[in-house]
């Protein structure tokens, strides 16, 4: 009977110390990361992801990149309120975004999402297909002086000659689908031939593209 | 004689002022577009595409279908290409041709002598004393295509593109030709090509079909001189998803002399395009054994778009029933380079 008397005497005192606010605290959810702009377009699939935490109430930071259907979680420790942390892209467009939780594992809010696009060197981006006016993205691993692109008929009639002077290691070349008398071309098969020049000499690539409007 | 070179400069004329008529305000770069044929067979081929009066066969049906009438007798030809070396793409064609009812001689000793064509020295006359060389020479061989010797020619002929667009879609183009030919006399024909023509491709809402025709004149001036002229595509209709268009028109005219020192062969084409000439065609054409082996060697010289000559050169061996071309042509653009065209021909 003294038993029972200690512990109702106990649990009184519990609660009337949780009343006055004696018993340890609930943490308040930490802020959420701030990422910084990353430059876009890159070569390189290394890419270093800066930005800043609510440094008081963050004890890790956990960063997002998505790609397809492809996601990947970086986790790391945070000691500052600034962070920088280097993640791996994929060939094509990838959206990073990150959440910090606290020593409890509370989560923030989710950061601003970013968005880089990771082209490998020496890549060809264009449609096989022009359904409307478009261009022709060349990435190259030497810097190019001049890139040209011509368009042909299948019975070698020239339709347009296009040309962008570097020096650069990206070139973006529009058409828009005109020949170059500025007539509209018709639908159908073309051969695209790219040169390049750089400091090497010149290279020269072939490619069928179709028009279809 | 008078009434008929006047016919002929008027014809000469017409063809010249429609083609430079074709287009108004005409520039130099192509619109391109669907069905664009890339070649036919090698040995037209070989003599740098100025072939509208030295082929006459089947193969005629692209070169010019008047020709279908030199048939001497039923010929199949098969020829195979890739268009740009290097890259996933094929063009093949098949034609075969007939020649039917047998020129009458009598009418056209008399036509013939009327002419006045030049007999070359040495010749014996015929049984009326005229020096009536044309066939005097060209009946005595019956494979000698010198003169018209059927009044009707027809050809069936079929030709298929298949190329790899930049990211691995298909793209097919098929063509089904009917050529027929009249010859009102031993040194007129006329000709006409339909084509029909259809496009699948790995591409959305990228099918399409179309109708095509083709028309050619060759003309005797004398006995060595031919003149001709075809226009490709004079009537065209093609039909998309989205959208229908039309194939452009060419004219080409056509310049030959036949049988020089016995064994040469030149011809030079005009081609107008857009309006204004767009190419300059020749081919000479060296028949090294007779009937056996021949050399031929051409030029294409495409005169607008940044002017550029295409060289190219061939063999032609022949034996009985079976003929076999080798051309090879020399762009100096990188972007077509070398092509190789091979085309065997069966004779029935």
């Amino acid at each position: 009977m003294p038993t029972k008397r200690i512990v109702g005497a106990l649990l009184s005192i519990l609660s009337l110390a949780a009343v006055l606010g004696l018993a340890p605290s609930r943490a308040a959810q930490p802020g959420p990361p701030v990422l910084d702009e990353p430059a876009s377009p890159v070569l390189d699939p290394s890419v270093v992801i800066t930005g800043t935490v609510d440094a008081a109430h963050t004890d890790s930071l956990f960063l997002y990149r998505v790609s397809g259907t492809d996601t990947v979680v970086y986790r790391s420790k945070v000691a500052a309120a600034a962070f920088r942390d280097t993640i791996l892209l994929l060939a094509g467009p990838n959206e990073i975004w990150a959440v910090a939780r606290d020593t409890s594992g509370e989560p923030s809010a989710r950061s601003n999402t970013v968005f880089i696009t990771y082209n490998k060197r020496n890549a060809r981006i264009f449609p096989e297909v022009f359904r409307a006016p478009g261009s022709f993205d060349i990435f190259t691993e030497q810097t190019a002086y001049e890139v040209t692109v011509d368009l042909f008929t299948l019975d070698g009639e020239r339709v347009v000659h296009l040309r962008q002077a570097g020096p650069s290691n990206v070139f973006r070349i529009a058409w828009n689908l005109k020949n170059g008398d500025g007539n509209n071309v018709r639908n159908g098969p073309y051969l695209a031939m790219i040169k390049i020049t750089d400091s090497r000499g010149l290279t020269v690539e072939k490619h069928f593209i179709a028009v279809v409007r | 004689m008078m009434r008929r070179r006047l016919a002929l400069c008027l014809l000469i004329a017409g063809a010249v002022g429609a083609g430079l008529a074709a287009r108004a305000g005409a520039g130099e770069f192509s619109r391109g577009g669907t069905f664009i044929l890339p070649a036919w067979d090698a040995r037209g081929a070989a003599l740098g595409g100025a072939a509208t009066i030295l082929i006459r066969d089947e193969r005629s049906a692209y070169w010019n279908p008047a020709n279908l009438v030199f048939l001497t007798s039923a010929r199949i030809t098969a020829g195979t290409m890739e268009p740009v070396p290097g890259l996933n793409d094929r063009y093949s064609i098949l034609c075969a041709g007939i020649a039917l009812f047998e020129k009458r001689s009598g009418a056209d000793t008399t036509s013939a002598a009327r002419m006045g064509l030049a007999a070359p020295p040495g010749l014996p006359a015929d049984t009326t004393g005229r020096r009536d060389s044309s066939l005097a020479l060209a009946l005595a061989s019956s494979h000698d295509t010198t003169l018209i010797r059927k009044t009707w020619g027809f050809a069936v002929s079929a030709t298929h593109l298949g190329l790899n667009l930049a990211q691995g879609s298909s793209w097919n183009e098929s063509t089904i030709g009917l050529s027929a030919a009249f010859a009102p006399t031993r040194r007129t024909a006329l000709g006409i090509t339909v084509r029909m023509m259809k496009s699948s491709t790995g591409a959305a809402d990228a099918d399409s079909w179309g109708a095509a025709f083709d028309a050619g004149v060759i003309e005797q001036v004398t006995y060595h001189v031919w003149l001709a002229v075809t226009a490709k595509n004079i009537l065209s209709h093609v039909r998309y998803p989205q959208r229908t268009d039309t194939l452009d028109v060419s004219w080409s005219l056509a310049f030959a002399y036949r049988g020089l020192f016995d064994r040469v062969s030149l011809e030079c084409d005009m081609m107008l395009k857009y309006g204004v000439l767009n190419r300059l065609l020749t081919g000479v054409e060296i028949a090294v054994v007779p009937d056996l082996v021949f050399l031929l060697a051409g030029s294409d010289i495409r005169m607008s778009q940044g002017p550029r000559m295409i060289p190219s050169f061939g063999l032609t061996t022949a034996y009985r029933f079976a003929e076999i071309s080798l051309a090879e042509s020399f762009d100096p653009e990188n972007a077509f380079g070398r092509q190789t065209r091979v085309s065997m021909s069966f004779l029935f």
